[in-house]
């Protein structure tokens, strides 16, 4: 007894990490409801149970589109596991509706961001914005120090909270007083290195913006180096 | 989170792995956490898990929307809608590709009658591009001897403005099936619930500015404009 429910445990982990790792697009419609069944079922097979739905149903998509006193009808299938089913389709129609995040995919949009973000807080340390790859911002984390230059800026902790928030693509805002809205030559260096280095990532470092109360530069329209590293996927739109 | 998104992850609960003396208050900062429904179940493992979701939750979480798409596909296949319109097809390719986070390239195979019979993935690439295997298209028109092919793809950062090498793109694969006798109608990009055809409005394509896209697909409209395929 004790091998027999060792054995399905194995079955359920063989299978998560298969659906991890590849996705359910070549799957059949009965793995895809076994793996769902998982959730509902803790400790007993429930492949027969899927198969028993697939030929009572049609489909996935008769089964996820069927009542729960249908479900219910078949064969080892309760309360708990109709429930579920009939919850998928909800969940997937409310994700449909627009998300609420600000989306901040157009520079100019972004831009006003930035300068709405130094009116509100009146901080001048360098912010890291974090995108998903629909542009909708995930999460802001301001630096630690008061320049993108300064010792007190580590690489380490940038990537941790992109990687934490399984960000895609990170905007740095780089709040200034200067009079003169143009880029160090240390700051381009550290701009092109955290672009080479989040690349490496997989995560696109899209734009570093010199952001005053009035107006802001975006750096890849200033240095053609930065630019190719942070133009190299597509990412912000910046036409008007 | 709104009230509807936080009905369904009450329904949800249950199935996430969270003992029951705990469901209340992990209920209450997912929804906290997470600002609507798609940002939770697109959400990574160690923020769910940070929540409170276990493993198996988190499988749960992830495999819904994959799930609903596979079930839509096998929904198209049984129903095989008639898709005599830019907008029928533009409504399924949105339904098919908008939640994907990376880009995929989706093909609609029409029979001579525009009933859509299969709907495949050709490539998938990383965020931001996906490489389109003319050849693998070449073969999935063949063996499965469409009357007419119809593409998408989806740009994940919510734009449907169409870059140079979708054009390019475009192109490539008209010339391509066109020559093999299975014309390819349309090209769509497709982001979030929104669509952009893209052949039709190609300075270059011969169709361009004939005929309204809404009724591209309408044969008494692709006769009145003197177009064969």
């Amino acid at each position: 007894m004790a091998e027999e429910t060792a054995f399905r445990q194995g079955h359920r982990q063989r299978v998560r990490a298969r659906f991890i790792a590849e996705g359910v697009d070549r799957w059949e419609d009965y793995r895809i409801v076994e793996l769902l069944l998982f959730s509902a079922i803790p400790r007993r097979d429930v492949k027969d149970i899927a198969h028993r739905m697939v030929a009572r149903f049609g489909d996935l998509d008769g089964i996820l589109s069927a009542s729960p006193e249908e479900l219910c009808s078949v064969e080892g299938v309760g309360v708990g596991v109709a429930e579920l089913l009939c919850a998928v389709y909800p969940a997937a129609l409310a994700a449909e509706r627009v998300s609420s995040r600000p989306r901040l995919f157009h520079a100019k949009r972004l831009s006003a961001y930035l300068t709405d973000r130094l009116e509100r807080t009146g901080s001048y340390r360098p912010v890291l914005l974090m995108f998903n790859n629909r542009y909708e911002l995930l999460g802001e984390k301001e630096l630690p120090a008061n320049s993108i230059t300064a010792a007190g800026i580590t690489v380490r902790c940038m990537v941790e909270e992109l990687l934490s928030v399984g960000a895609t693509a990170a905007v740095i805002g780089i709040p200034t007083r200067r009079e003169v809205l143009v880029p160090s030559s240390e700051e381009l260096a550290v701009c092109r290195e955290l672009a080479e280095l989040f690349e490496l990532l997989d995560v696109s470092l899209s734009d570093c913006v010199l952001v005053r109360r009035d107006r802001s530069l975006f750096l890849s329209a200033v240095d053609e180096r930065f630019s190719r590293l942070a133009q190299k996927k597509r990412g912000l739109e910046y036409e008007s | 989170m709104n009230l509807e998104d936080m009905s369904v992850l009450h329904r949800l609960m249950p199935y996430l792995g969270v003992s029951e003396k705990k469901r209340e208050q992990v209920e209450e900062a997912l929804s906290l956490r997470f600002s609507c429904m798609e940002e939770l179940l697109l959400a990574s493992r160690a923020s769910l898990a940070e929540a409170g979701i276990s493993e198996g939750g988190a499988v749960l979480l992830h495999l819904i929307l994959p799930a609903t798409r596979a079930a839509r596909r096998g929904r198209y296949m049984r129903e095989r809608p008639v898709c005599d319109s830019a907008e029928k097809l533009g409504e399924i390719f949105c339904a098919f590709l908008r939640h994907l986070t990376e880009e995929h390239v989706t093909v609609a195979l029409l029979d001579e009658e525009f009933r859509l019979f299969r709907l495949l993935d050709v490539s998938s690439g990383t965020a931001t591009s996906a490489p389109v295997v003319l050849r693998r298209l070449a073969e999935i028109a063949l063996r499965e001897n469409a009357a007419f092919v119809v593409m998408a793809h989806n740009h994940p950062g919510g734009e449907t403005k169409a870059s140079p090498e979708d054009l390019d793109t475009t192109l490539a694969v008209k010339r391509c099936l066109d020559s093999l006798g299975t014309p390819l109608l349309e090209h769509f990009v497709v982001a979030e619930d929104r669509y952009l055809p893209l052949l039709i409005g190609m300075p270059s394509s011969p169709i361009c500015g004939k005929i309204n896209p809404l009724s591209f697909y309408d044969r008494s409209a692709r006769q009145r404009a003197g177009l064969e395929y």
